[in-house]
Formats: C-alpha cells, sequence, structure tokens
C-alpha cells in the first residue's frame, strides 16, 4: 500500500480536477478512477462572475485535497498561495508548483527548492512538481518533501513518459514516493511509468479531456493496477536476439 | 442601511458599515469552504471571520478554491 506522510492510500492513481465540463462529470469521473487524491486550484473570486461551486462533492467526500499553488511565479508567491490553501480548504496537504513561463509550464527548480524548504518548516506536508531531474528530486527529498512528483512531459501535452531514463534514475535513488505528475495522455503511459516502479501517477487532462471521461477514467485505473503487479511481479530482462519460447523440436527434419 | 465602500480584490464595492468577513461570504452568497481571505497579504483564519470588521477603504482579499490540475 502506498504511504506518503502519515496517510496510506490503495490508489496509486491521483487525478486533477481541472478540464472537466461540468462538476457533475468530474465527480463521477474521479470515483470512477478510484482516486483517493483529487488537485485543486485556488483563485481571486470575481463578485461579478462567481463560479459555482463545483468542489463541492469533492470538500464533502473523504477524498484527499491536494491544493496547489498553480499562479506562483516564485517561491513567495507559492508560500503566500499555500498558507491561503491551507485556510481554505483546511489541509496541509499542498502540491507546490512553481512555472514561471506560461508556453512550457516548466516548473522552477530554484524557487521550487525554496518554497519547498520554508514550507516543510511551516508544517505543510509538500508534493512539488518538478522536472525529471534526479539531483533536484533528492534535494527536495533531503529539506523533507512528502513526496515529488517529476513530470513526464508537459502538463497537458499528452506525450507520455518522455523523462522515462531520468525517471528511472529518480525512482532508483528515491526514499520517499515518485509521482510521475504531468504528461500522461494514455493509459498505457500510466502502466509504462507504474511498470518502472513509480509510487503513483497523477493524471488530469487526459481523463477529464476524454471523449468519454468517466470510461476513460476506468481504463486509467485498470492501467495503473496492472503496471503495479507488473513491476510488483519483476519484469523480464530485455535481450536483443530472440529467445525461443517453444522447444525448437526439429520434427520436419528427417 | 449605511453603506460604505470598500475594495474587494481591486474592485470597489459597497457595503453596510460595519460589516465582517463572514457577512461577506454571505453577502456574495459564496461557500464558506473552500473561501479564504488575506488582508495586506496575512491569511485571515475563519475563526477571525465573524471578529473582523471591515473600514470604510478597506482593501481585502478574497480567494476561492477552483478545480485544477
Amino acid at each position: 500500500m502506498l504511504k506518503i506522510a502519515n496517510k496510506t492510500f490503495q490508489s496509486r492513481l491521483f487525478t486533477g480536477t481541472g478540464k472537466f465540463s461540468n462538476s457533475d462529470l468530474m465527480a463521477k469521473a474521479i470515483i470512477a478512477s478510484g482516486s483517493q487524491l483529487a488537485t485543486m486550484a485556488l483563485k481571486r473570486v470575481d463578485i461579478d462572475d462567481r463560479q459555482d461551486n463545483i468542489l463541492k462533492p469533492l470538500i464533502e467526500s473523504s477524498i484527499q485535497l491536494l491544493p496547489n499553488t498553480s499562479g506562483a511565479k516564485n517561491a513567495q508567491d507559492a508560500i503566500y498561495a499555500a498558507h491561503l490553501a491551507r485556510e481554505a480548504l483546511a489541509t496541509n496537504w499542498l502540491k507546490l508548483e512553481i512555472h514561471p513561463d506560461p508556453k512550457y509550464l516548466m516548473p522552477d527548480p530554484i524557487e521550487t527548492l525554496a518554497a519547498a524548504e520554508q514550507l516543510v518548516k511551516d508544517g505543510f506536508v509538500v508534493l512539488p512538481y518538478c522536472h525529471a531531474d534526479p539531483v533536484l528530486c533528492k534535494r527536495l527529498e533531503e529539506v523533507g518533501c512528502a513526496a515529488v512528483m517529476p513530470l513526464g512531459a508537459p502538463i497537458g501535452s499528452n506525450k507520455g513518459i518522455a523523462s522515462l531514463d531520468f525517471l528511472e534514475i529518480i525512482i532508483n535513488q528515491a526514499k520517499v514516493p515518485v509521482i510521475v505528475d504531468a504528461g500522461i495522455g494514455a493509459p498505457s503511459h500510466a502502466a509504462r511509468a507504474m511498470e518502472i516502479g513509480a509510487d503513483a501517477v497523477l493524471v488530469n487532462t487526459a481523463i477529464a479531456t476524454a471523449s468519454n471521461p468517466v470510461a476513460m477514467a476506468t481504463a486509467f485505473k485498470f492501467a495503473v493496477e496492472s503496471g503495479r503487479i507488473a513491476f510488483e511481479s519483476g519484469l523480464a530482462s530485455q535481450v536483443s536476439h530472440a529467445v525461443a519460447s517453444s522447444p525448437l523440436t526439429s520434427f520436419l527434419e528427417l | 442601511m449605511t453603506m460604505m465602500t470598500i475594495t474587494l480584490n481591486q474592485q470597489q464595492q459597497d457595503v453596510a458599515v460595519g460589516i465582517n468577513l463572514r457577512e461577506i461570504i454571505m453577502l456574495y452568497e459564496l461557500p464558506e469552504q473552500g473561501c479564504v481571505f488575506a488582508i495586506n497579504n496575512r491569511v485571515v483564519p475563519k475563526s477571525e471571520w465573524q471578529s473582523t470588521q471591515l473600514s470604510q477603504g478597506d482593501a481585502i482579499s478574497l480567494f476561492q478554491a477552483i478545480a485544477g490540475g
């Protein structure tokens, strides 16, 4: 079973709540996914354009809420957002994300590490979104992050596990759970991440923007379970030549 | 009712004199859970909403949890 900080999770599929066409569909998809942790964001209220309380079903459920610091461009912004989120949602869990450039949304490693160090001191359970950088992940672990969330590919790109070789190093070195976040576009990508030993994956766009998000959530649930079982079962090693699976009986030869 | 002007998220709003933060949430029909105020970048704990009365010209920030990845 997966354990992060003081909490255990049966499901290794974490979900994002963005980009769903409505809250009913979001709730149904998250239930179908089996996910026990869902991310959310924080925004300034526009009094003239108030939004429906689409997170009501989640806030009332037993799902672990993981507010993010999306919109933060530096450590100072992120720390402020974290304290706001803790008060708004009554949780000290935090997805720390700092991406100053909107085109690629690459996480800023220097600001992220600085913010992580402070937020751990402030009593947060910090899960930082970061690049698939083994050195950075180790540093984030050393300052007390409860897990690390390296990217597979740019956020929302659906490109899959482009960072595979580096994720393998991160997983190999990590003493905290590794959650592959961002870029997972298909159940097969999620399965791949789990097969190499990721502790969990975080999926949003691929479920939320599918033609049928509820069915896609189910597909991801199975993919994550499959990938995990495969990892635990010990994948057979690769070789560059054929190794016969059947006995090569020469029955055609006399 | 005597009114006063405050600034909420950089927008001027006319509200009743002596309104507190809890009443702001009710006034704009916002959910109590998922909302948070800040004054001068200091987060106001929910336990202080009731006792935090606003004065003419006060500037406050109000945030709400929304969907996100």
